[in-house]
């Protein structure tokens, strides 16, 4: 069994000792791919490299079923901790053969030659690249090395894989393509997984559950679905897109912002008083926009408003409005078929399900 | 093709000649235009005139300050290759002429007759394969765990290591050998006499005046070109190649030995080649210890072909074939250390994780100091020793310190005053030609200024190939005959000087212009300031440092440079270095030591002094010394 734990993991740098990363807790049941998603200098690639021995914990311990690898006490060396890497460099080293290269891990465990061979041939075969063994890595293009560093790592069947940033080198179409290939050898093998980036994207495609880090602390951890519907604190909420955070306050029914009352779904508003949240995130894609003359009167939160921007993006239409005598500007964004041109006058529609509440941390 | 322009074309389809509008903005008389246009042929002709006018623009532009410009870019181009070549190519051309000819002028073999059949020189051909050769494998030997001890393992005191490194570099290599002679002499060798009063023997076991301690002594000079190309090559794998293997299981050593070293193997063969070139082209320890054991090797056998009766056409005719050697080697060096694939910086430097030595760390450091201390600790400590000491041999302490060698050398000898005044002047003006020269090419070949900048940039980085020995023989065979003769004068000196150092200030100087990027100077070129402002408010500020490292490179290795002197002095104008070895040769060791101190203290106060006046840092200057001098 190779589930991950991490308790309190914490590594601090520097003379003003700077924690990199700090108290985390996390675990990773056996076989999960998990994300490790947030912007440079999250502490994301640190944290990796603590699981892969590389540098030694501050604080806290990583377990891999049950057996403590890493603790402040003493770490076993990334040769002995049953895990494979994927870089982004690659790393494939040029002076050796394809070959040479996927074999290293097998002849480092003294497999016997016959199955080395047979094994390397497997592998290659299941990235597709099988007539490439006698050649250097020099000699193939981006993708295809990276094809080959993920065979290489895969071959020594290790409990635990960690990819940092595979695809950051290589172009859109390549990285999609990769995507899938990473997404279908785990799914293959079954390996634990922990893939670093801070791509939200890339993230959603690959991932059984993301951990979304800022500042070397973990802000969410959820599925691609919670982690983009259920943003739990602000920092969350711009990441994944949620333009309109608004500072509240919480009121018996509902939240009350600059001056206009919002209703809010009491699921949402009992988990606020949990939390004890003081700002509202709305998705720009969850407002309505309708002319004076067409007003749904009957629905909650409809408020008037005035168009200050307009911008045509083909698909769809970017506006900035303002929400009368509230002093509240909200970001929109509707289909393309109707246009509100700057300056007329409007009914914003916020659906009550939409208003979603966002803790500081 | 002739440029017509678009209506033109139009017209001619047509068949019917009529003038385009657009043509008459052209003529410089538009009322004559209009009043052609409306009669018969007038259009025709009009078209014609604008067609010729079109022509022209393709030979010359119609703009005649851009064809003053362009002119005077191509002079400028011509009067720099021109300039070059001669201080570059003049004096090999000589040297291959002078082997070809009798002292009469007439063409004859019978030099290289002479080079490939006399036993003394096949002999000494054979002593600089041997002493090349040895000088390599050693060098190796010693400078890739030492790179390596420093480059990727917690040893303690790296940076002194690699301060000291650069130290020895600076450390004129007659002065190590005078240090080791004085340590290891037959009969007064300091070890020799500690070891015969520990055990009592009659004789020391050490006697440097010999094949292996001329070998030792080189060793001790080529070594570091060795340890810093290792090292910086070390430097440059990235450490994502390291991580991968561990994780895959290999240990420290198992990833040293199939990842590290076989990446690294490009820059060991490449330093293997320096330090062999740099051993072959020596003449400090072949002429202070190899011609007092008898063990004479090319460099040597070239200086005494110059001696009376002089033999300049053999001379020549040993360094011809020896440039050869020398040409070749380096290319090789080159092309095997830009072979980029093997150099892989991806990956953060601070995600290196230095090999951990555990016990051995100390252990390990100890050694690398004491390697390094064998140049540079031990020859300034026996240099002073022996240079304020009033009677060698008696107990050391103040009733036996004196200062009477250093008011010797430097108030007493009229030779030794002479040597230094010459050396600092040669040493000012060498660095500044140098440094003006060399950076006006480096200027031209970084931005491209003139056609076929490659040509300069070659003939700048040229003299790197050239041994200094040869250079000389060269200058002198083309500057002691009329209608210029040098020989005799500083200026001889001066040449050999500026042109062998040459690339050192190109390449100091073409460093710092490739860091600063054009746009700079094109953001100020569009605010409106002109090319001479942008130069001195801009460019000139910004490469400062490359400039002054430059000139401080050539200063110190000016001020003690002896391969190409010791064939082109002549009493009045002696150098530091060869008043050094006169002193040696007349045994007046003491006053050599005062004076050797003498050396060191102006070296290493102007190097002080420009890091402090400038805070250049010692990677500045690092790189630029590996190119040292020969």
């Amino acid at each position: 069994m190779a589930e991950l734990s991490l308790r309190g993991l914490t590594k601090r740098f520097g003379k003003m000792q700077q924690a990199a990363v700090d108290n985390l807790q996390l675990d990773v049941s056996d076989g999960e791919f998990l994300a490790l998603l947030g912007p440079s200098g999250c502490g994301k690639t640190t944290t990796l490299r603590m699981i892969a021995g590389f540098v030694e914990p501050t604080e806290g311990s990583i377990a891999v079923g049950g057996h403590t690898l890493s603790s402040a006490a003493g770490v076993v060396p990334p040769a002995e901790r049953r895990m494979s890497m994927l870089f982004q460099s690659y790393a494939l080293w040029p002076h050796m053969t394809i070959y040479d290269n996927v074999a290293f891990g097998l002849k480092m465990r003294r497999t016997p030659s016959a199955s080395i061979k047979a094994r390397v041939q497997e592998v290659l075969a299941a990235v597709r690249l099988d007539n490439t063994a006698g050649r250097y890595p020099g000699e193939l293009s981006g993708g295809q090395q990276q094809r080959i560093a993920l065979a290489r790592a895969v071959v020594v069947q290790p409990e635990t894989l960690l990819l940092d940033e595979p695809l950051s080198n290589l172009d859109a179409s390549l990285r999609e393509e990769m995507r899938f290939e990473i997404r279908r050898l785990h799914d293959q093998f079954g390996i634990t997984s922990v893939y670093v980036t801070h791509d939200l994207s890339e993230a959603m495609v690959t991932s059984d559950r993301i951990a979304i880090m800022n500042e070397g602390r973990l802000e969410q951890v959820g599925t691609p679905t919670q982690i983009y519907d259920e943003p739990r604190t602000k920092f969350v909420a711009a990441f994944v897109g949620t333009n309109n955070v608004l500072d509240c306050r919480l009121e018996a029914d509902g939240a009350q912002v600059g001056g206009l009352q919002l209703k809010v779904a009491p699921d949402n508003l009992r988990r606020a008083r949990q939390d004890d949240a003081r700002a509202i995130g709305i998705r720009p894609h969850d407002i309505e926009l309708h002319s004076r003359a067409s007003a749904p009167v009957d629905s909650a939160n409809v408020f008037p408003a005035r168009v200050r921007q307009q911008t045509y993006l083909g698909d769809s239409r970017d506006y900035m409005i303002d929400l009368d005598g509230a002093g509240v500007s909200l970001r929109v964004i509707t289909r393309s078929d109707r246009s509100f041109p700057p300056g007329s006058d409007i009914y914003a529609q916020i659906r009550p399900a939409s208003c979603r509440f966002l803790a500081e941390r | 093709m002739l440029p017509l322009q678009p209506g033109l074309a139009a017209t001619a389809h047509k068949g019917e000649t009529v003038c385009n509008p657009e043509m008459h903005r052209a003529t410089p008389y538009p009322g004559l235009a209009k009043w052609l246009n409306g009669t018969a042929g007038g259009p025709a002709m009009l078209n014609a005139f604008s067609l010729l006018r079109g022509a022209s623009a393709i030979g010359v532009s119609r703009n005649p300050a851009r064809n003053r410009a362009a002119r005077m870019n191509q002079c400028v181009w011509l009067v720099a290759v021109l300039l070059l070549a001669l201080m570059v190519l003049w004096p090999v051309t000589w040297v291959a002429m002078t082997s070809l000819r009798t002292d009469d002028g007439d063409f004859t073999l019978a030099n290289y007759q002479r080079v490939t059949t006399s036993l003394p020189m096949l002999k000494a051909a054979g002593n600089s394969l041997i002493l090349a050769s040895s000088v390599g494998i050693l060098s190796i030997v010693v400078a890739a765990p030492m790179a390596w001890a420093v480059a990727r393992t917690d040893m303690p005191l790296k940076g002194l290591v690699r301060v000291m490194v650069l130290g020895s570099l600076v450390t004129p290599g007659f002065l190590t050998a005078m240090a080791w002679i004085l340590l290891a002499g037959p009969n007064s060798g300091l070890l020799n006499l500690l070891y015969v009063r520990a055990t009592g023997a009659a004789l020391g076991p050490l006697n440097i005046f010999t094949m292996e301690g001329m070998i030792f002594v080189t060793f001790l000079e080529c070594y570091p070109f060795a340890f810093i190309l290792i090292s910086s090559a070390l430097r440059q794998i990235s450490p994502d190649h390291e991580d991968a293997a561990n994780i895959l299981g290999a240990s420290t050593w198992q990833t040293m030995r199939r990842v590290v070293i076989p990446l690294a193997f490009p820059a060991i063969v490449g330093g293997f080649i320096l330090a062999f070139t740099e051993a072959l082209v020596l003449f400090s320890a072949p002429a202070m210890i190899g011609v007092p054991a008898q063990v004479y090797v090319l460099t040597t056998q070239i200086w005494s072909l110059f001696q009376f009766p002089p033999e300049i056409g053999v001379a020549a005719a040993i360094s011809l074939p020896l440039l050869a050697v020398t040409v070749i080697l380096l290319s090789v060096q080159k092309k095997m250390l830009s072979r980029r694939g093997f150099a892989t910086v991806t990956g953060k430097a601070s995600d290196r994780r230095p090999v951990r030595l555990g016990k051995a760390r100390w252990p390990v450091s100890v050694a690398c100091l004491a390697i390094i201390s064998a140049s540079v600790g031990i020859t300034y400590i026996v240099l002073f020793l022996y240079g304020t000491t009033r009677v060698w041999g008696e107990p050391l302490g103040p009733q036996n310190f004196t200062l009477e060698h250093f008011e010797l050398v430097l108030f007493g000898l009229d030779s030794a005053q002479r040597g230094i005044v010459n050396s600092l002047t040669l040493g000012v003006l060498a660095a500044t030609a140098a440094v003006l020269i060399g950076g006006f090419a480096a200027f031209c070949s970084e931005r491209r200024l003139l056609p076929g900048s490659g040509i300069i940039a070659g003939l700048a980085m040229a003299p790197l190939v050239i041994p200094g020995i040869i250079f000389a023989v060269g200058l002198f065979a083309a500057y002691t005959r009329p209608p210029l003769i040098l020989y005799g004068t500083l200026w001889i000196l001066f040449l050999a000087y500026a042109t062998k150092f040459l690339p050192l200030a190109y390449m100091s100087v073409s460093t710092s212009i490739k860091s600063v990027g054009v746009d700079l100077e094109d953001a100020g070129r569009i605010l409106g300031a002109g090319n001479v402002l942008v130069l001195t408010k801009i460019t000139a500020p910004l490469i400062r440092d490359g400039v002054v490292a430059g000139w401080l490179l050539v200063f110190v290795y000016s001020m003690r440079e002896l391969s190409s002197s010791i064939l082109l002095f002549t009493n009045d104008t002696i150098v530091v270095a060869v008043s050094i070895l006169d002193l040696y040769d007349t045994g007046a060791w003491q006053p050599l030591c005062a004076l050797g101190c003498v050396l060191l203290v102006i070296n290493l106060a102007v190097i002080a002094l420009a890091y402090r006046l400038f805070g250049l840092r010692p990677s500045a200057v690092r790189g630029r010394l590996l190119q040292g001098a020969h």
